[in-house]
């Protein structure tokens, strides 16, 4: 026996009480799969059948050591056009990491997101291998699933990659013509990279994203949507059905779109599992064998959460996240249609797979855990996590269900996405609703917006294409997320929600499982809500104050002109009188004197005698209606709303003395992100900046902690 | 009954306790008026309004003007470096203080006198912490609650040796610059775990105190009352700051004199202990 001194002891009991003190690994609480893959019709809505484009059957084999999938994939296609189409156009959309010199490794440089692109060699690239190309049949057939009509002679095709190895053209023997359907089978290997961008590997955790060949999307023009994959651009694909066939190792614990339909006995290791989803465009899929399943329900809607056990303790978080977002999203834009939602909770190694959306899955990112002494301070946040999760879920209807291109018009999805996002906070907690706290001084959501609006966002229109946005820039985010978001709130607060809601909510119902643009956006809401609204409000010279529907959205998506006014003065000075030589009824010029108190300062005249005086300038391009509230010295308050088209607007309160003037008190400028001029007192009545007083004591206090009572 | 000689030492020195924590306020003070005059000039005219809302100001004022942030990492930077230089400063009239009634005039001249030794004192302090900091971070490695409890012991263990260090130089005339005075405080410490427990524990209120000047400091943003409060919990922690070093004197002053080989230098005065009342 060995004998033990008392110090040892002591850290032996020491360490045994810390591991006393972890909390028990969670368990897997799974719920039943649902037994289809949209929800009942009286609560999904009508799914138009003419939306449906594409199916896929997909059979695939992951071999978790070499971090391969190899696979088949069998496309049915109808020609929706109106043309007649000789080849094929495919997305490869993993090739984007295959080497240095893609469209998408020029822009980024080995950089997403702040993460980089793996170090090691055997899992710095990615790439999609197409192996072969084969017709199987074409026919005219309504149902996809009834193939007996299409079924033919086995073609091989030949294909090729386009210039940037993202794109492959395959060629057809002859056009397929409108209103028929073609079959053609894909046999690829699909290698993924270390995480990167939303997909790949770390360690035992496979995200599989983009992984195997895509069709691109026929415009009602004729000619194929299909775009290069750059930094920015996403994914743009028609609806239809998928049967996905996977083959994994035994231990994964897989997660993915739609609903699983069966699962084979495991057998040699493996097992093989099936699943189905309906009307999405696309399939995406998580395994790893540390996942436990954790699940919920949302009214029928199953909830999957898949997480390591040591982020176990946040999924109810998550969960209460992602179901406020569930009930305001579909108060908003209408129902969910899919029975199923599962949020993947990539492990911290995989930071780079987190926060991306596919149809009914999608990936949130880790909570932030303070340490107990930051939360003494009154630190709390909202960013990381919660946010993720309302985010990413909100895709479901901003691309997911609003199928809008994602290359051509980002804002359409980011930038819609982030204004629903605003939406489900305040619906959740208020309007007054933060995204971070310290005390009782919250970050808020109009905080969120305008921080974008300065510098980066002033480079490029809203309104443009994914590869517009060069990454050295940073303007994408900043233009495409949340000036989309203020643009879109900015317009909310200035008409009102009652107008502004049941519009945007029209939008949403009118372009479910089809493909809007920004035109047809904009159409819709100009429909809605009218060609021009006439805001309430007294205005300057008792002429109504209108805005313009489309004349705002030209400036807002297709200018970079911002928002923004200045409170230029704010000061009372003496009423003009009559002093001076005047003609009388005779024609006769005739002297009336100056008052006695003409030299008196402003200060010390009669209110009668004095008049207000508020100079408004507009010193950014863009033109939109603003209200000025002032406050007289009496305590009285008046607001005038200007209509903000002329450079600058002067007004005046004869007999009245000014305290202060406020532009936009009620923070409906969204878009302005420069508002510290906008409040101003008259000198006579200047307070304190309202800044420099507590920050200034913040200072003091730290300087007090750090001198620490002289320390000694 | 409870008796606390290093406390009576403190609470028989008001006018010390006075000055040092009135000198820190204004130390403060000082040092954010640049701070409060680049802010008053980047807003102009204009206010803020809206209680809660200084967050989002704060953010548009700093991207607009980085300056700010500048000014408010000058104020710090100037803080820390003034409090190693002053602090040293101050700790001899202290030290000559907390040992028993004297003159202004001895004060100042006992200050400026062991001003380097008290110095270099400091500086082997700093020496000492970041060695000690390698070991805890070892420690980490097994666990954090090791770690924790690591770092508590070399704060505790570094500021009484630096404490006694000061304290023999001011009062025995011990050689200041030389690392000898240094270590044997390290084996003094190290052999009274008594007066370590006693100087931790004063040093972890004023380490708890000096978290709550923070603490009131940010919950307290542009209320009225956090600043005066601020500064009343700085007053207390210049109190228990010196209340530790009276540990040191308190020990000093009653230990037997040391030895011939560090005789007391001819202008040293034997300590006298407080009055009794």
């Amino acid at each position: 026996m060995v004998a033990r001194s008392p110090a040892r002891q002591a850290t032996l009991a020491l360490l045994l009480a810390a591991a006393a003190c972890d909390s028990p690994a969670p368990t897997s609480a799974p719920v039943p799969e649902p037994t289809a893959a949209l929800r009942p019709l009286e609560l999904r809505g009508t799914v138009p059948a003419a939306a449906r484009i594409v199916d896929y059957v997909l059979d695939a084999r992951l071999d978790a050591d070499k971090h391969q999938v190899a696979g088949t994939v069998r496309i049915t296609w109808r020609n929706s056009g109106a043309t007649a189409v000789d080849r094929l156009p495919l997305h490869l959309y993993m090739n984007a990491f295959r080497a240095d010199d893609t469209a998408w490794m020029l822009e980024a440089r080995g950089s997403h997101r702040g993460a980089r692109q793996g170090k090691d060699k055997g899992g710095m690239w990615g790439y999609m291998d197409v192996k072969a190309a084969r017709l199987i049949g074409r026919g005219e057939v309504a149902d996809f699933k009834q193939l007996e009509g299409v079924r033919g002679p086995v073609t091989e095709l030949a294909w090729k990659e386009d210039a940037d190895p993202s794109l492959a053209t395959v060629t057809l023997p002859t056009p397929v013509r409108p209103g028929e359907t073609l079959v053609v089978e894909l046999e690829f290997l699909t290698q993924l990279p270390e995480v990167f961008a939303r997909t790949g590997y770390a360690g035992d955790f496979h995200m599989l994203g983009q992984w195997y060949p895509k069709l691109g999307v026929l415009g009602p023009d004729g000619r194929w949507r299909a775009h290069v994959f750059t930094l920015n651009a996403e994914f743009y694909a028609d609806f239809g059905d998928y049967e996905v066939h996977l083959d994994v190792p035994e231990a994964m614990v897989v997660g993915a779109t739609g609903i699983q339909v069966a699962a084979d006995p495991p057998a040699e290791g493996r097992k093989k599992l099936h699943y189905r989803a309906e009307m999405v465009h696309d399939f995406a899929w998580a395994a790893d064998p540390r996942f436990i399943e954790l699940g919920a329900h949302w009214k029928d809607v199953r909830i999957r959460q898949l997480i390591h056990p040591d982020r176990a303790a946040d999924a109810p978080r998550h969960l209460e996240a992602l179901i406020a977002t569930l009930e305001s999203m579909e108060a908003r834009f209408g129902p969910y249609p899919w029975s199923t939602i599962t949020v993947i909770h990539p492990p911290a190694a995989a930071g780079g797979a987190q926060g991306m959306e596919y149809p009914t899955l999608f990936t949130t990112s880790e909570m932030i855990r303070l340490p107990l002494w930051v939360r003494l301070f009154g630190v709390e946040e909202q960013m990381s996590g919660v946010f993720t999760t309302i985010h990413e879920f909100g895709h479901q209807y901003f691309q997911g269900l609003l199928a809008s291109d994602e290359q051509a018009q980002p804002w359409l999805d980011e930038g819609l996405n982030t204004t629903s996002n605003m939406l489900v906070l305040a619906d959740w907690h208020g309007e007054d609703a933060w995204l971070a706290r310290l005390g009782r001084h919250g970050f808020h959501l109009d905080d969120f917006l305008r921080g974008s609006l300065d510098g980066e966002a002033a480079l490029d229109p809203v309104d443009s294409p994914a590869e517009t946005y060069r990454a050295v820039t940073g303007s994408y985010g900043d233009t495409v997320y949340r000036k989309t978001g203020a643009l879109m709130l900015t317009l909310r607060r200035l008409i009102g929600p009652d107008r502004f809601d049941p519009a945007f909510k029209a939008y949403t119902l009118a372009w479910r499982f089809r493909h809007p643009t920004g035109d047809d956006l904009v159409k819709t809401l100009r429909e809605q809500i009218g060609e021009v609204v006439t805001l309430e409000g007294k205005t300057v010279d008792d002429k109504p104050v209108r805005l313009d529907i489309a004349d705002y959205f030209q400036q807002a998506l297709h200018s970079v002109h911002a928002v923004d006014f200045n409170l230029h003065l704010v000061k009372n000075r003496r009423r003009s009188g009559d002093a001076g030589w005047h003609r009388d009824e005779h024609g006769a010029l005739v002297l009336r004197d100056a008052p006695e108190d003409r030299e008196r300062p402003i200060r010390q005249l009669p209110d009668e005698l004095v008049e207000a005086l508020v100079v408004v300038y507009r010193v950014g391009e863009f033109r939109v209606p603003v209200e000025l509230e002032v406050e007289f010295s009496d305590g009285t308050r008046e607001r005038l709303l200007w209509d903000g088209q002329a450079r600058y607007q002067l007004f005046t309160w004869p007999g009245r003395r000014l305290r202060a003037a406020w532009l936009d008190p009620d923070s409906k400028l969204l878009l302005e992100g420069h508002r510290l001029d906008n409040h101003r007192a008259a000198p006579e009545f200047a307070p304190a900046d309202g800044l420099s007083r507590p920050i200034g004591d913040l200072g003091e206090a730290l300087t007090l902690t750090v001198l620490g009572g002289l320390s000694l | 009954m409870i008796r606390l000689p290093a406390l009576r030492r403190v609470w028989t020195a008001p006018w010390l306790w006075l000055g040092i924590g009135m000198a820190q306020l204004a130390l403060a003070a000082a040092l954010a008026v640049p701070l409060r005059i680049v802010l008053r000039a980047a807003m102009g005219p204009f206010t803020i309004t809206g209680e809660t809302r200084l967050l989002g100001a704060m953010a548009e004022l700093v991207t607009r003007d980085p300056t700010i942030v500048a000014a408010l990492l000058t104020a710090f930077a100037a803080a820390a470096a003034l409090a190693t230089l002053i602090a040293p400063l101050f700790a001899g009239a202290a030290i000559r203080r907390l040992a028993g009634p004297c003159a202004t005039g001895e004060q100042a001249r006992t200050c400026v006198m062991h001003y380097p030794a008290a110095l270099m004192i400091g500086l082997y302090g700093l020496v000492l912490r970041m060695l000690l900091a390698f070991v805890a971070a070892a420690l980490g490695t097994l666990h954090s609650s090791l770690q924790l409890a690591a770092l508590v012991l070399i704060l505790s263990f570094t500021a009484l040796v630096v404490d006694l260090s000061r304290v023999r130089v001011v009062l025995e005339g011990a050689r200041g610059l030389h690392p000898r005075t240094f270590i044997r405080a390290i084996v003094t410490v190290a052999h009274e775990p008594a007066l370590w427990l006693r100087s931790g524990l004063i040093g972890a209120l004023h380490w708890g105190l000096t978290f709550a000047m923070m603490l009131v400091a940010v919950r307290g943003l542009d209320a009225a009352w956090s600043p005066w409060a601020v500064r009343g919990i700085a007053m207390l922690a210049a109190f228990v700051a010196l209340w530790r070093l009276a540990t040191a004197v308190q020990y000093v002053a009653a230990s037997p004199p040391p030895s011939s080989t560090s005789p007391p230098r001819p202008n040293h005065r034997p300590p006298a202990a407080p009055e009794r009342r």
